[in-house]
């Protein structure tokens, strides 16, 4: 129990040094081996963050539609926390959750349904069904999807030394056909 | 055929509402769990995960609140669930509410004697 309680106030304790203005809300559970929550406010960014020794730290956004679903993203120590936590809070970015999810999700938050984006695409509403039920997606067809949804997608390269972002890949694919490769392929001229 | 997650929290509450008001916490959480399982089951494309459990990872499907996310309600007469900034709360009287993020309510309905949680956690 003593070791639960360090690693959730450790992180608690490490956000309020690193952004003294963010609100903190920490909430213990019912049950001795249950799930510790930590909300966390920051200049209108909101996170909830999930914790227990069995199932480690759980990042999510609170969105009126993420009722019963589980969290984002899941990391497994205190210090993959924080620095991811830390890069949440710095930036405009957003928990991302695996991507056929994030696919629907930001289909849906655009209120698109998958025929409208299909039309938008010029294929059939079977192939975006698919695209968001796959793992892996060719690069130019996600770039294609995410474009549709009025996007941009971005590919960077991150080092410890330094970060590059990837340029001039091809925009190469058929219209109606789409490939579906088994991995996540950049492709260089 | 796959419903959109904001169409199918809306059918769940439909299902919850037709079926309310509910004898006690034991059979409002089962109607709950009952409702999400049958809605997801024919509506989000999404296979059930047998082996999920509290603090999973996404898969995009909605599960009912598990035993590890109970939190201490301030009232013996209710049990209050919080998952991902979302509150579910089931009162002994058969009531539930279940509040989205920044406390907006999504569907109060009171139990077999007319209470509803708020009236129990403020002890009425």
């Amino acid at each position: 129990m003593e070791t639960k309680m360090n690693s959730i106030t450790k992180l608690q304790t490490y956000i309020a040094k690193m952004h003294p203005e963010a609100a903190l809300a920490l909430e213990e559970p019912l049950r001795q081996d249950g799930i510790w929550t930590l909300d966390v406010d920051l200049a209108g960014k909101h996170l909830t963050i999930d914790w227990s020794a069995d199932s480690g730290f759980g990042i999510s956004r609170p969105t009126k539609d993420g009722f019963g679903e589980g969290a984002d993203e899941k990391l497994d120590t205190v210090g993959q926390a924080q620095k991811r936590v830390n890069q949440l809070l710095t930036t405009n970015e957003l928990p991302a959750p695996p991507m056929p999810i994030l696919l629907t999700r930001l289909r849906e938050e655009r209120g698109l349904t998958q025929m409208e984006l299909a039309t938008r695409m010029g294929v059939r509403q079977s192939t975006i069904s698919g695209i968001e039920r796959r793992d892996d997606v060719q690069f130019s067809t996600l770039r294609r999807v995410i474009e549709a949804l009025g996007g941009k997608l971005e590919i960077l390269a991150s080092f410890s030394d330094a970060s590059y972002r990837i340029n001039g890949v091809p925009f190469d694919m058929p219209k109606e056909e789409i490939p579906t490769g088994q991995s996540f392929q950049v492709k260089f001229n | 055929m796959q419903v959109s997650k904001r169409d199918r929290i809306n059918e769940v509450f439909k299902r919850l509402r037709e079926n309310a008001p509910f004898r006690s916490d034991t059979e409002a959480r089962l109607r709950l769990v009952e409702a999400i399982k049958d809605v997801e089951d024919k509506l989000s494309g999404i296979t059930e995960n047998p082996y999920a459990a509290a603090g999973m990872l996404t898969d995009g499907r909605m599960y009912p609140p598990h035993d590890n996310f109970e939190r201490r309600s301030g009232s013996s007469s209710v049990r209050v669930f919080k998952q991902k900034g979302h509150l579910t709360s089931f009162g002994k009287n058969g009531s539930l509410r279940i509040e989205g993020p920044e406390s907006k309510i999504e569907i109060d309905l009171p139990g077999e004697d007319g209470r509803t949680v708020e009236d129990l956690l403020n002890g009425n």
